[in-house]
């Protein structure tokens, strides 16, 4: 039989994988410098961007939030509920299957996103200039 | 087509549909959206590997368009998604598998896994008109590492699987319909010999 050794996950790279997988990691390292950028926390208050199915949301001032507000988006799978408040922004409930986005945690950075994507919510954090 | 063929193809589609059904309920532990492990990209390598770049298409996109009938997501973001990173997938893992680039199942299935996800992350960005979400590339393509790999060895498994299914023949005669991918045999990864015919 083809499994008379087992499943054994025995493997080995030829010389063409190790470029693969040489390549990949640059790649990524690569990218993960370039567009991570700094994430600093910034002087002027944090504003959050929120993309939705219907089109831009907000955009909502962080500082105004002075205790955790509850916004409700509506997308093609259910509705996605972010916790607003002055330190932060969070997934707190979502029709989504996956879960992923409430996974995500608390986002208190400029840059940092939380993302729906079978609810196709983009909440995103920039910098007030 | 011979009917030995077409029943094959069949049970590679719905291999590739049960495994993106039970694998959408395995949890990931990382909060990366699209991280999956593509369990249906080792049966699109294995039906690229021993049949040819238009049954490994078929298969894939037939997986796609059932899946999504049978759970309910056909023509959603969802979909699409899937959609072009298996066909992208799948097409890039033909050219990965050119004899000159040197490559194994475990290194085509990582190049497979790599242009899935920047075909989905590029369908996402079409959609949305959301350009930030390339943001996690890097992450997603650290995670298609080890993912890919894994992938690879199992398509060579799934390989050996299909082949022995012709040592079973009544009539034992060769199958001309099988292993005629262009570019030659790719290799494997284990040390089993390639071919499972004495």
């Amino acid at each position: 039989m083809w499994c008379e050794k087992g499943l054994w996950l025995v493997f080995k790279l030829r010389k063409g994988d190790r470029l693969v997988i040489g390549l990949v990691l640059l790649v990524s390292a690569f990218l993960l410098i370039s567009l991570g950028g700094r994430r600093k926390t910034s002087y002027h208050g944090l504003i959050l961007k929120v993309k939705t199915a219907d089109g831009e949301q907000g955009p909502y001032y962080l500082a105004s939030f002075k205790e955790p507000t509850k916004l409700q988006f509506k997308g093609p799978v259910g509705t996605s509920v972010l916790e607003v408040s002055a330190s932060g922004v969070r997934m707190l409930q979502s029709d989504c299957p996956d879960k992923v986005c409430i996974h995500m945690g608390t986002i208190s950075k400029p840059g940092e996103m939380i993302i729906c994507l079978p609810n196709m919510v983009f909440a995103r954090l920039v910098e007030n200039e | 087509m011979s009917t030995k063929k077409l029943v094959e193809l069949a049970m590679l589609t719905g291999m590739g549909i049960a495994l993106h059904a039970v694998e959408g309920q395995i949890p990931v532990p990382l909060s990366l959206p699209g991280a999956k492990l593509g369990l249906a990209n080792s049966v699109a390598l294995a039906t690229l590997r021993e049949f040819s770049l238009k049954d490994a298409i078929t298969v894939n996109l037939l997986r796609t368009i059932l899946g999504g009938l049978i759970s309910g997501s056909f023509l959603t973001f969802g979909f699409f998604l899937s959609f072009s990173g298996a066909l992208a997938s799948t097409l890039f893992m033909w050219l990965a598998m050119d004899p000159r680039l040197g490559l194994s199942c475990s290194g085509v299935s990582v190049v497979g896994a790599a242009i899935h996800n920047l075909a989905q992350l590029t369908t996402a960005m079409m959609i949305t008109r959301e350009p930030h979400i390339f943001v996690y590339l890097p992450y997603l393509l650290l995670y298609a590492l080890p993912a890919g790999l894994f992938n690879g060895v199992l398509a060579d498994k799934l390989g050996f699987a299909i082949r022995s299914i012709g040592r079973w023949d009544s009539n034992g005669e060769q199958d001309t319909e099988r292993s005629n991918t262009p570019h030659g045999y790719l290799p494997s990864n284990s040390e089993r010999p390639r071919s499972g015919k004495q």
